[in-house]
């Protein structure tokens, strides 16, 4: 066998999808922010990116201040362009040494590295848990219909010649179906928590993956070492797990790898229109949808989700395309 | 043939029954009403339960399916919760929008496609076959709705040079034919463009690989052989070889493109089906989304269908393979 060659791109699709698995994942304790958080909605508001806040505790409020100065033991600060002075802390002391204490005072100072949303939100805290979202469904959803997609398939191709014509025909039934109308009713009729989008998308999902899988076992059914496996008296179920299954897993994993992308953007869609994940949870999706009514003040709030958006799915390509390659250089290289 | 084309239609009418009947019972065991039930403050409880039991949502839920299906047999859908019409003529009257956005976006798809999928396939490896790869990723990479709101936003908003939305203009009644036809296309440019910029990446690795393999076969050897020029090889004996499985491609991937253009639909206001849909899901108008199921499901079986007997006739190849 010639020396694999790293096929191009796929490095970069391999480490950029690495950086936002790492960045949802671990969204969490990196994400700067709480993103649910709505500090100060009205001057908080569509921050651009880099902005720099101060977070001023104000009698029972939080209030964002562009600067603070602290003035003859007196703390000022500018909000929505008008100064305005702390009160004195009537214990004697001034405000400026109250940071963290009760009562009013410089709390925080905050840095929106990506700019914030309509509510005052940190925009890059709620893309890293819109990552996390969006990648645990497109990847348990493909999870879901891989599941389903290799246990139809392998009852097709092993099931006799019947159940094969029965199931192949149901399942072309299906893929002719325009899912994303159901989806729609669906996830805007019932309560759309994670395990339920998971179990819509990937319902959806699985029959490209049976059809395949179908295919390949059928293919290998015939082969000399399962027939051996089979002849030295080996469990059927023992053979299939241990001799077909294996040799499917390439293929497999090179058509999953493109469905976690396409779950993705179904995904996206569906949080676009408003239903699919709701707010104030975050998805790509809806991020984009909220980005949307701001578009010609504030770019940034449906540019970044976007651009990661796009990355992602790019990266997948890439990485998919580079299995197929190296798994499979001999194959013909299939389209769509 | 006909026995093909057969088989294939009451295979699909079995699982049109199946999918409606899941659908029938999900969407009705959904929790919550249609909207004109809640959303009015002046009607009184008894008022309201007046209109349930005249949409007969007071029934179980068994009994709602029975007279739904033996209506529907009966080619009756019922009427639109929302818009007080029969439900079905609410979808056949926004079929033309659909049609037309989906006919231009094909057409965008397969000019973008064509084009670009033979130039990249001339010269294997080049620096347009790189090109085109990268279009063709970043493309599939990229939702339509992003595709289209920045559209809107640097065509329609910023450059102003054309509508951001619905198929016509307020004052386009009065003008004559032409001006009606010129201002359709006018709102149509951005839509069709962004469906059809957004599946062009397929379509150009399809043909451009297509070309290719078409490129190396034995009868494109001979008339090389023969001294024919390569403009006349390519056009005449590779591409239309290459380009058969665009039609059978374009059957199968119709519930994509119904899918591309709902989403493009709600962008833009689009006035077509998916719209229509939207607002029948947003109202939980029961009638209009069992219509809608059933409608969009015959509209992709009988457009792949006609896909395959459309390649079939140009390829008898594949008619011998569909008996």
């Amino acid at each position: 066998m010639a020396k694999a060659r790293w096929p191009r791109g796929m490095a970069f699709g391999v480490v950029a999808l690495c950086v936002v698995t790492f960045a949802g994942a671990f969204a969490p304790w990196l994400a700067p922010y709480d993103p649910n958080e709505q500090v100060d909605a009205l001057a908080g508001r569509l921050l651009p990116p880099g902005s720099t806040r101060y977070v001023v505790q104000h009698g029972h409020r939080r209030l964002l201040a562009e600067e603070v100065q602290r003035v003859d033991g007196e703390v000022r600060f500018l909000r929505l362009g008008e100064w305005r002075t702390l009160p004195a802390d009537p214990a004697g002391g001034n405000g400026a040494e109250a940071i963290g204490a009760e009562g009013d005072g410089i709390e925080d100072r905050r840095v929106f590295l990506l700019g914030t949303d309509k509510f005052g939100r940190d925009l890059l805290s709620r893309c890293l848990w819109g990552a996390r979202v969006s990648l645990l469904l497109g990847a348990a959803s493909v999870v879901l219909a891989l599941l389903i997609g290799v246990g139809v398939g392998a009852v097709a191709a092993l099931g006799g010649r019947w159940l094969d014509l029965v199931l192949m025909r149901f399942v072309d039934g299906l893929l002719a179906f325009p899912w994303i109308f159901l989806l729609i009713a669906l996830t805007a009729f019932f309560p759309t928590d994670l395990p339920t989008l998971v179990l819509l998308l990937g319902g959806t999902a699985w029959m490209p993956i049976s059809r395949l899988a179908r295919a390949e076992i059928q293919s290998l059914a015939g082969r000399d070492f399962v027939l051996a496996a089979h002849g030295l008296g080996i469990h059927p179920v023992r053979v299939f797990l241990r001799h077909v299954l294996p040799n499917v897993a390439s293929p497999l994993a090179v058509e999953a790898t493109l469905r976690v992308g396409t779950l993705i953007l179904v995904e996206a869609a569906i949080s676009f229109l408003g239903f699919g994940v709701q707010p104030p949870h975050a998805s790509w999706g809806n991020l984009i949808a909220d980005g949307r009514e701001h578009l010609s003040t504030a770019w940034w709030v449906a540019l970044f989700p976007s651009l990661l958006l796009v990355i992602t799915l790019t990266s997948i390509s890439l990485v998919s395309d580079g299995l197929r390659d190296l798994l499979d250089p001999e194959r013909p290289q299939p389209i769509d | 043939m006909l026995s093909y084309a057969c088989r294939r239609a009451a295979a699909s009418l079995l699982l049109l029954y199946l999918v409606l009947t899941a659908t029938f019972f999900l969407v009705h065991v959904a929790p919550g009403e249609p909207g004109v039930l809640f959303e009015n403050p002046h009607i009184s409880a008894e008022q309201r339960q007046k209109m349930r039991s005249t949409l007969g949502l007071d029934r179980p839920v068994g009994e709602q399916y029975v007279r739904w299906f033996g209506a529907a047999l009966r080619g009756e859908w019922g009427y639109s919760i929302q818009l007080r019409r029969p439900a079905f003529g609410v979808l056949w009257e926004r079929l033309p929008a659909t049609a037309v956005l989906v006919f231009a976006g094909v057409f965008v798809e397969h000019l973008l496609g064509l084009t670009l999928g033979i130039w990249a396939g001339r010269r294997p490896g080049g620096r347009v076959d790189r090109a085109t790869r990268w279009f063709a990723m970043v493309a599939w990479a990229t939702p339509g709705f992003v595709i289209g709101i920045l559209m809107i936003e640097v065509f329609a908003v910023r450059l102003g040079l054309f509508p951001p939305q619905q198929m016509s203009s307020d004052g386009a009644r009065n003008l004559p034919f032409w001006g009606r036809t010129l201002d359709l296309l006018h709102h149509l440019a951005l839509p069709a463009l962004t469906l059809g910029l957004i599946r062009a990446g397929v379509v150009i690795r399809f043909v451009r690989n297509g070309l290719l393999e078409v490129l190396g076969k034995d009868f494109v050897r001979t008339a090389r052989a023969k001294g024919l020029s390569p403009r006349r090889i390519l056009w005449v004996h590779a591409l239309p070889n290459a380009v058969g499985p665009l039609i059978q491609r374009l059957g199968v991937s119709l519930p994509l493109l119904l899918s591309g253009s709902l989403v493009l639909e709600v962008v833009f206001s689009w006035p077509g089906l998916g719209t229509a849909v939207f607002s029948a899901v947003l109202q939980r108008d029961y009638p209009v989304i069992l219509a809608a199921t059933a409608f969009s499901a015959t509209l992709v079986v009988l457009g792949s269908l006609a896909a395959d007997l459309a390649h079939a006739w140009l390829d008898p190849r594949v008619r011998d393979r569909l008996g």
